[in-house]
């Protein structure tokens, strides 16, 4: 079973209003952005460039502000980017003030990450995942439709945590109701080529987008909310990025599968006590939680089968503990779920004031609750989420603020953010042409591959590479030696010696031993002939193979005195001696 | 059953931290007290925010920025006012 790699992130279009103090005199969106983009770039961008030092995009976009992540390795650490987006445009609200003001426009801006404004005008916070295009035995239009089939009821159900909860208007519903999601009443088909006049639970109009590419493609999702909370966003993220695995890995055989889904997530979304039942097609019904377990007991099982990372594991625990708190008593995760804390908020305002949900449209004061469910979504220091837990759900502030001056270090946009860190110290130009290429110094590069963090182009970062070769994710370290391979300097060869000889997973000591085979050093043909007896036969076969050809017809180096263990398989060294 | 299910599960996570060795316990009786304090903490900030909405002042500046003044905005004027395109 191959490693998994994949990368997360988010484009989220924030609502930007403005309230001019004289009427008339609103500046255009694009004026609003363009004032925003000043303060970034002032501090963490290029004049005349969307992209910034952290790898991420911010641009005008169909009368929005759209922040788009830079390429994330975890769930974990695209939850922390897109924390560190909030604080930033909630950070330039009053400089921008100043800014419109000065060209004329006296007011005060209000940035909201919500997906609705007054008149019932949807925008989106869209999710891409990279993942394999094709499974071993599926491939093509059928992997898309398995991929489909499983994730659907997944998608339509997992409102229940990631929902960021909204009040209904009266002017969009007869009587003002609370939904779990922004977006669920907005989708309106199962799977969508577009996101504007259609919106499906599945979006498979960004496939031929330069985001992923060769065995990669990218999964679009248009159905979520954007979330304050960076618990939401990382469950969002994270327990979907487990699916995928299981996905990739044809691991789900039959789930439940939802005799209407558009229907039940709206059903789902408009049920705060979770416990709205919505029919399967085998006849039987069943609520959001139940098939929330059913998806967690799968995960549960393959993670016990096959392993997992630090933070699937982590993500695991909270989904589970999610789950039990759902079904003791949703309120109970108004410590960490939008839609929970939100929910709080307005039946606290709603008792304070004696009333009751049910007879709000005839005594309510609707306006002030609506206000209180706009300015839970503001991201400035007055925005209620923001009020009521500082700074955050999931992050510290040490994290957010790294996030705001730095790329993601292990993906593609860490090639990007460098670069434009370097042109903002004057150490290099580089024009950023998208998110798959760059001029550095006047040549162009391709950053084709995602998942890559190093190129013979940029400076040479050894202690960077170091990291890497120690992360806790084994795909980065076999990356790492990839990388190191080029490098040909005693410390390197120790580096990797020691990872040749140690680590634990037998990919990477591999991938130690590949690099390792490129050099006549001491150093590496000493750790080739300990490679092998290494218990993995694909590690003993790399060493084999690498001193045959140093060896160049001449005799190999003697052989270890203890011989290699053979584990069914004939060695190529014995054979040949 | 449902509690079988529950101590089922419990047991698996703590079978899948003891078996990775990250060092990482739940104690659900501890989890669940400091559950219950941010929840009470929520609960208060809440309250707090009910009695002294915000916004009803001026914009703040923050950090080193310019002081900016501006004038308060009501729930209503908020409201009425947020109109966008849609987007996407």
């Amino acid at each position: 079973m191959s490693l998994p790699e994949r990368d997360f992130s988010l484009e989220t279009e924030y609502a930007i209003n403005f309230y001019p103090a004289a009427p008339d005199k609103t500046p255009a969106s694009n004026v609003i952005v363009q004032a925003l983009q000043q303060g970034l770039v002032k501090h963490y961008g290029l004049p005349g460039c969307n992209f910034l030092v952290s790898g991420g995009k911010f641009h005008h976009d169909v009368g929005h502000a759209e922040w788009s992540l830079p390429e994330c390795r975890t769930a974990r650490e695209a939850a922390t980017y897109d924390k560190a987006a909030d604080y930033l445009l909630g950070w330039l609200v009053p400089a921008t003030e100043a800014i419109l003001s000065s060209n004329g426009f006296d007011g005060r801006l209000l940035i909201v990450k919500n997906n609705v404004d007054s008149a019932g005008n949807t925008y989106g916070c869209h999710e891409n995942y990279l993942m394999q295009r094709d499974a071993d035995l599926l491939a093509g239009e059928s992997f898309l439709r398995y991929l489909a089939r499983c994730l659907i009821p997944f998608l339509v159900t997992r409102q229940v945590f990631a929902g960021a909860g909204r009040l209904v208007s009266p002017g969009q519903a007869q009587r003002p109701f609370f939904e779990l999601s922004q977006r669920a009443a907005f989708v309106n088909c199962v799977v969508s080529e577009e996101t504007t006049q259609s919106r499906g639970i599945i979006n498979l109009g960004r496939e031929g987008e330069p985001l992923a590419e060769g065995n990669y493609r990218r999964l679009h999702l248009i159905v979520g909310d954007a979330n304050l909370s960076g618990w939401a966003t990382w469950m969002k993220l994270g327990t979907t990025g487990i699916l995928l695995r299981m996905i990739e890995d044809l691991y789900i055989g039959e789930v439940p599968l939802l005799q209407y889904p558009v229907a039940a997530l709206r059903a789902i979304s408009r049920d705060p006590t979770c416990r709205a039942v919505v029919p399967l097609r085998d006849g039987r019904r069943v609520t959001a939680i139940d098939l929330q377990w059913r998806y967690y007991e799968l995960a549960d099982r393959y993670v016990e089968q096959f392993g997992c990372s630090d933070e699937e594991n982590t993500v695991m625990d909270a989904w589970g503990q999610a789950l039990e708190d759902l079904e003791n008593d949703p309120i109970r995760l108004r410590n960490r779920a939008d839609w929970a804390i939100k929910w709080r908020l307005l039946d606290t305002h709603i008792r304070r004031h004696r009333l009751s949900w049910d007879n709000l449209l005839l005594e309510g004061p609707t306006t002030e609750l609506l206000g209180l469910d706009l300015r839970y979504h503001d991201v400035s220091p007055d925005g209620h989420y923001y009020q009521l837990i500082r700074p955050d759900t999931l992050v510290t502030m040490a994290q957010i603020e790294a996030a705001q001056k730095r790329p993601p270090p292990y993906t593609r946009a860490r090639l990007r953010g460098e670069a434009i860190a370097l042109t903002r110290c004057a150490a290099a130009q580089v024009a950023v042409g998208g998110w798959a290429e760059l001029t550095w110094n006047s040549a162009k590069q391709r950053l084709g591959d995602p998942l890559e963090f190093d190129a013979q182009w940029l400076p040479a970062d050894n202690a960077s590479l170091r990291l890497a070769i120690a992360h806790l994710d084994p795909a980065v370290r076999i990356r790492a030696a990839g990388y190191l391979r080029q490098r040909q300097d005693p410390e390197t060869l120790m580096l990797l010696a020691g990872v040749a000889r140690q680590d634990a997973n037998e990919q990477v000591r591999r991938a130690a031993a590949v690099a390792l085979g490129n050099s006549r050093d001491t150093i590496a043909l000493d750790t080739l002939i300990a490679c092998l007896g290494d218990p993995s036969p694909m590690v003993r076969w790399v060493a084999e193979d690498a001193l045959g050809r140093q060896g160049g017809g001449q005799p190999l180096p003697p052989r270890p005195s203890e011989p290699p263990r053979m584990d069914g398989r004939e060695s190529l060294v014995h054979v040949i001696s | 059953m449902v509690e079988q299910q529950q101590i089922r599960r419990e047991r698996q996570r703590r079978q899948r931290r003891q078996v990775e060795g990250k060092g990482v316990t739940l104690a659900s009786d501890e989890t669940f007290r400091e559950t219950e304090a941010q929840l009470q903490r929520l609960d208060a900030a809440i309250d707090d925010i009910l009695s002294d909405p915000p916004m009803a002042g001026p914009s703040v500046a923050i950090g080193a920025q310019d002081r900016h003044q501006l004038r308060p905005l009501t729930a209503e004027t908020l409201v009425k006012g947020f109109r966008q395109q849609g987007g996407e």
